[in-house]
């Protein structure tokens, strides 16, 4: 014998394999398929017939539900040799591919690749177990997404426990041996892992861990689920949420007359009788006339004209319509509406409409925001007075004010921020730098960010100029960038020399530099300032660096987004000054009687900024609730 | 199938870096400073080989004429000509720092405003977006701390039952990001301890 | 050991035994009903489009490297990216992971590949599929938006660490009408998501999207031991605050 090849894939396959090994097509015909009869065994049919037999194959019917209702029609007589339908898992198709999404549904995950003669996968749908492929009670009808889903969950109760414990078996193994040895599939039977369908019923559907279709309700209160004016239900229509299942309730139906009972063999035509049926019936022949009228008068055998013509009559006409009743019609519309929708752009079409005025918009707030925040530039600042300075600015200035009992004091300047919070950090730190400059104090820069050792140039740029005593050849040192996070900087806390080997511009070993000569831990530093522009940044210098400060205070300047989260700290004792912000950096310059600082001179612009933003969120909400309103008065009609 | 030597090594670092921060003390320690390096050493050449295999996709999409392939373009040649000059010059040299900040800060910053234009923007169809008293307890919140964090009400501190509702306020959000910043840091222990025990493990080994 | 970190070891020492017994001890045939959060609905039905559709499914990471603290947002995208990309491996479209650091750009990229590898389908694996869009926060974000506009995208799930940078990804998508779903444990990020995201996630719900994804039972323990915690510690600062009330602290 030889190899047998698959009609679908070409894959040779051993005479004696039933079913593909590569693509899983049965390549033997099961005894009482009525579709698929034995060459051996088939009744003789005319060659032509053969032919086309051979060129064109029937349609593969429907799985196992199309054969009850054609069970039904025939009246429950079940052909001879039709084995039960255990003998061939329900939803094969001979003759095409093993259903790859039956295959996934049924397999685990981690053993996906077929088998030659193993059942192709579980039915997806059997009158025996209604509820597996039913969604659940309660649950409405499939949406567009659930499918896609589902193959990736297809079987709720057995699968999504069967891979979650899988996963875990393979991810979590001494866990999984704590529990017991085997995994959950081995030691528990297989009823357990799959409730009965009374027990599905009653679980709510929120248990998505049950949920085969996940019925995915428009919510009313969340604006997003619909567009604006959509009606849920409009939204729900528009997602294809209303796809009729008139498919599947029409399958329970009986056939038109018309519809061949496949079950039935065909009886072998009597050809040369049809075709000696299906000829004219033999004319006999009559001497030709002679024409009586015309120009062609007494000549025989030519074109009766006179009878010709009388004989015209205009053609019929034929209606048009095509006969169908109420459903065919119902079907059919439903069937187009669900094309159109599927064709129809009216979502990107409503989405263009929509951006353009969204970018107007936008371009109308920024040209506001701007005009706001170069308005204090050309009349004149107007920032309140600030009074009434916060504690931790008070703290800050008293902790810098502290450390010039210590001569020359040593203050590790920390850059932790982005590039884009520059203007705001430098601007907030200026009153604090220019304090430490002037007592003269070692400052020694470590940056966490990798821009943060040319931001450190910016930095002292600005504050050097109200300190001419300041030397930064003597008293400062640029450490450079320290990698890896909250580990590089618990690292640098506990050891800083064998961290940082080298300056960030010179290139030479920091630690003999006057600025950081005799510092061993970071304790031995008399302040840490750390810059920061966010509270993961701040939160990593209090967590890591802290403990081992041992006395050494921790100061802050933050960003505006980070300041009132970093305050906690600063109230807690973890720090011991903060300065949050422009508004903290203009406190600052109060309190260091420095009317000229920066944060002072920017206040008005940033205060500005802030006002125009509260009257555009003033505005938005009074003109959405005044649309609402009238959308309502007129839906009400009062 | 995922590496049994890679979550071993990953369990044992994890579990010895915990051990040291309670008992900081001896060989733990020593342990703890070297595995510190480690990490530090190893984060870096992650940055290294995932930059470049940034530019290998912007590679990718100019040789391919992708979309956006101009863009990467761009990026490419770019990053060549910093490389370059860093390579040449030297990432401490004065003038190349300068032309660094000249580019970054500008750019990264107009980012930002920007974004604070977009916030703006949000905040004006804020309630078409949303609905219910969620977002107007949200929105007045929005009102009330700007309010509050700009200092224009800074003057009426001094006038005793407003600045002691002032202060209250001010309470306010600090509690409710508190309660927030706890959900976030049990959640974030979970999800160290699942990396600690190997019960979850990113890295395939 | 002073006082905090006696504090700190306590609750490690809970959380590790919380973890371990409700892992240990839970039926695993047992089905347990969390509560509906809208988002995790929405998202779910997001991807089956997405798999229909053969779009694709987006999942950013943010900018936290995997040595920091706030990281741990980031490992729940990466634990949500190994179970999207072992649905969407029945898709044609692999989803596209970004992320604003080296360390979790490698990390994705190794998510991605065991998933892969666990679903059998390893011709998926594609080196462009997790990709660094940028090394800073603001450029990841500037990196990540055309990838956005052009790459097919029809669900975005934005879990790590952003900044108030994240509003303008929010928005790209919302351009192009997708579907996005966001979370950090970022404050900032929280507070900008819910202006501006379609789905936004608050608090410690962002820790709770494997479990609904159903990556596994680890996770729906820890979802547990979570809910515990909060528990244990609700009740540890009213027995504080009475304490201090009453003087005895």
């Amino acid at each position: 014998m030889t190899d047998i090849r698959c009609p679908i894939c070409d894959t040779l396959n051993p005479p004696d394999a039933e079913v593909c090994s590569n693509c899983g097509t049965r390549l033997t015909y099961l005894e009482g398929d009525s579709d698929f009869i034995d060459p051996a065994e088939a009744p003789e049919l005319p060659d032509w017939l053969k032919s086309y037999r051979e060129g064109d194959e029937p349609e593969p019917e429907e799985p196992s539900e199309s054969d009850d209702w054609l069970e039904s029609l025939r009246g429950a007589v079940p052909s001879e040799g039709m084995e039960p339908e255990e003998e061939e898992p329900a939803g094969f198709e001979p003759g095409k591919p093993v259903d790859w999404m039956a295959r996934l549904a049924n397999e685990p995950l981690a053993a996906r690749s077929f088998t030659p003669g193993e059942p192709s996968g579980k039915a997806p749908s059997t009158p025996e177990e209604p509820e597996a492929s039913q969604p659940e009670a309660g649950e409405g009808k499939e949406q567009p997404g659930e499918a896609g889903f589902a193959r990736a969950f297809p079987e709720p109760e057995g699968l999504a426990e069967q891979s979650s414990a899988e996963e875990t078996e393979e991810d979590s193994t001494w866990l999984d041996a704590l529990r017991g040895g085997p995994s959950d599939e081995e030691a528990s039977p297989a009823e357990e892992k799959a409730p009965e369908p009374e027990e599905r019923e009653g679980s709510e559907e929120a248990d998505f861990a049950g949920a085969r279709v996940f019925q995915m309700e428009p919510d009313p209160d969340s604006a997003w689920s619909a567009s604006a004016g959509e009606s849920p239900e409009e939204e729900a229509q528009k997602n294809g949420a209303d796809i009729p299942d008139w498919p599947v309730e029409e399958s329970g139906e009986p056939l038109p007359e018309s519809q061949p009972e496949y079950e039935e063999q065909p009886e072998e035509p009597d050809l040369a009788g049809e075709l000696e049926a299906a000829l004219p019936p033999a004319v006999e022949e009559e001497p030709p006339a002679l024409e009586d009228t015309g120009p062609l008068a007494g000549i025989a055998g030519v074109i009766p004209g006179s009878s010709a013509a009388t004989r015209f009559t205009p053609p019929p006409a034929y209606s048009s319509r095509v006969v169908v009743n109420d459903k065919q019609r119902l079907h059919a519309a439903l069937l187009e509406s669900l094309v159109h929708e599927k064709v129809a752009p009216a979502p990107a079409a409503r989405e263009r409409r929509r951006s353009r005025p969204a970018g107007l918009g936008r371009l109308i707030v920024g040209l506001i925001l701007i005009a706001a925040v170069l308005l204090p530039r050309l009349v004149g600042p107007f920032a309140s007075q600030l009074a009434l300075f916060p504690p931790e600015t008070i703290h800050m200035r008293e902790a810098i004010a502290g450390l010039s009992g210590s001569i020359p004091p040593r203050v590790l300047v920390v850059i932790d921020y982005q590039p884009a919070y520059a203007p705001e950090l430098e601007t907030a730190a200026q009153g604090p730098l220019l304090d430490l400059l002037r007592m003269n104090a070692r400052i020694a820069i470590l940056s966490t960010h990798p821009a943060g050792p040319v931001l450190a140039d910016r930095l002292l740029d600005a504050v050097e100029n109200g300190a001419d005593a300041f030397q930064p050849e003597e008293e400062l040192v640029n450490l450079g960038y320290l990698p890896g996070g909250a580990s590089g900087l618990q690292a640098f806390a506990l050891a800083p020399q064998r961290v940082i080997q080298s300056t960030f511009d010179t290139h030479r070993f920091p630690w003999q530099l006057p600025a950081v000569s005799g510092i061993e831990t970071i304790a031995d530093f008399n302040a840490v300032l750390v810059l920061t522009d966010s509270l993961e940044g701040g939160q990593a210098w209090i967590e890591q660096a802290g403990p081992l400060l041992d006395g050494t205070p921790l100061l802050m300047v933050a960003s505006a987004q980070a300041g009132p989260l970093l305050l906690p700290y600063q109230q807690s004792g973890q720090i011991d000054g903060l300065v949050s912000g422009l508004v903290g950096g203009g406190y600052y310059s109060t309190i260091q009687a420095n009317p000229d600082g920066p944060a002072l001179q920017r206040l008005s612009s940033y205060q500005a900024g802030l006002i125009v933003i509260l009257g555009i969120t003033l505005l938005g909400s009074l003109a959405q609730l005044a649309g609402s309103r009238s959308k309502s008065t007129r839906s009400t009609g009062v | 199938m995922r590496s049994p030597t890679a979550a071993v090594i990953a369990i044992a670092t994890s579990l010895l870096v915990l051990i040291s921060y309670f008992v900081p003390a001896g060989p733990v320690l020593a342990m703890r400073s070297l595995l510190l390096d480690w990490a530090v050493i190893l984060a870096a050449v992650a940055g290294v080989i995932a930059i470049l295999n940034m530019v290998g996709v912007h590679f990718r999409r100019v040789r391919d004429n992708q979309p956006l392939a101009p863009y990467s373009l761009i990026v490419v040649v770019t990053f060549v000509i910093t490389l370059l000059a860093g390579l040449f010059f030297s990432p401490s040299d004065p003038q190349f720092r300068q032309v660094v900040t000249a580019i970054q800060v500008p750019v990264e910053a107009s980012l930002l405003a920007v974004v604070s234009i977009s916030l703006a923007y949000a905040a004006l169809r804020f309630f078409q977006n949303r609905k219910g008293l969620m977002a107007v307890t949200f929105a007045i919140s929005a009102v009330v701390f700007l309010l509050l964090a700009s200092g224009i009400l800074a003057g009426l501190a001094q006038v005793p039952v407003l600045g002691t509702l002032l202060a209250v306020l001010n309470r306010l959000p600090m509690a409710g990001a508190r309660g927030i910043l706890l959900g976030v840091a049990i959640g974030s222990l979970i999800a160290g301890l699942r990396i600690a025990i190997g019960a979850h493990r990113p890295y395939s080994g | 050991m002073d006082l905090q970190t006696t504090a700190g070891l306590i609750l490690l020492v809970i959380a590790f035994s919380l973890l371990v017994l409700l892992y240990v001890f839970t039926s695993p045939a047992r089905r347990r009903t969390w509560r509906v959060i809208t988002p995790f609905r929405r998202l779910r039905r997001s991807i089956g489009l997405a798999v229909e559709q053969g779009t694709r499914a987006h999942i950013s990471l943010g900018s936290a490297s995997i040595t920091e603290p706030d990281s741990a947002s980031a490992l729940v995208g990466l634990a949500s990216l190994e179970r999207i990309s072992e649905i969407s491996s029945v898709s044609d479209r692999p989803p596209l992971a970004t992320s604003g650091h080296g360390t979790l750009a490698l990390l994705s990229k190794d998510s991605m590949k065991a998933a892969y590898q666990k679903t059998n389908v390893p011709e998926l694996i594609d080196p462009d599929s997790a990709i660094l869009a940028g090394p800073t926060p603001l450029s990841y974000i500037a990196g990540t938006i055309p990838l956005v506009h052009t790459e097919n995208i029809s669900a975005n799930i934005l879990v790590g660490d952003f900044g108030p940078e994240v509003a303008l990804l929010a928005q790209a998508a919302g351009r192009e009408n997708q579907f996005l779903l966001a979370g950090s444990n970022s404050l900032p990020a929280q507070a900008v998501m819910y202006a501006s995201a379609q789905e936004p996630l608050i608090g410690e719900e962002l820790f709770a999207l494997p479990t609904y994804l159903e990556a596994g039972r680890i996770y729906e323990s820890s979802l547990l031991a979570q809910d515990m915690l909060r528990w244990i510690l609700i009740l540890a600062l009213l027995a504080g605050s009475v304490l201090v009330f009453t003087g005895v602290l």
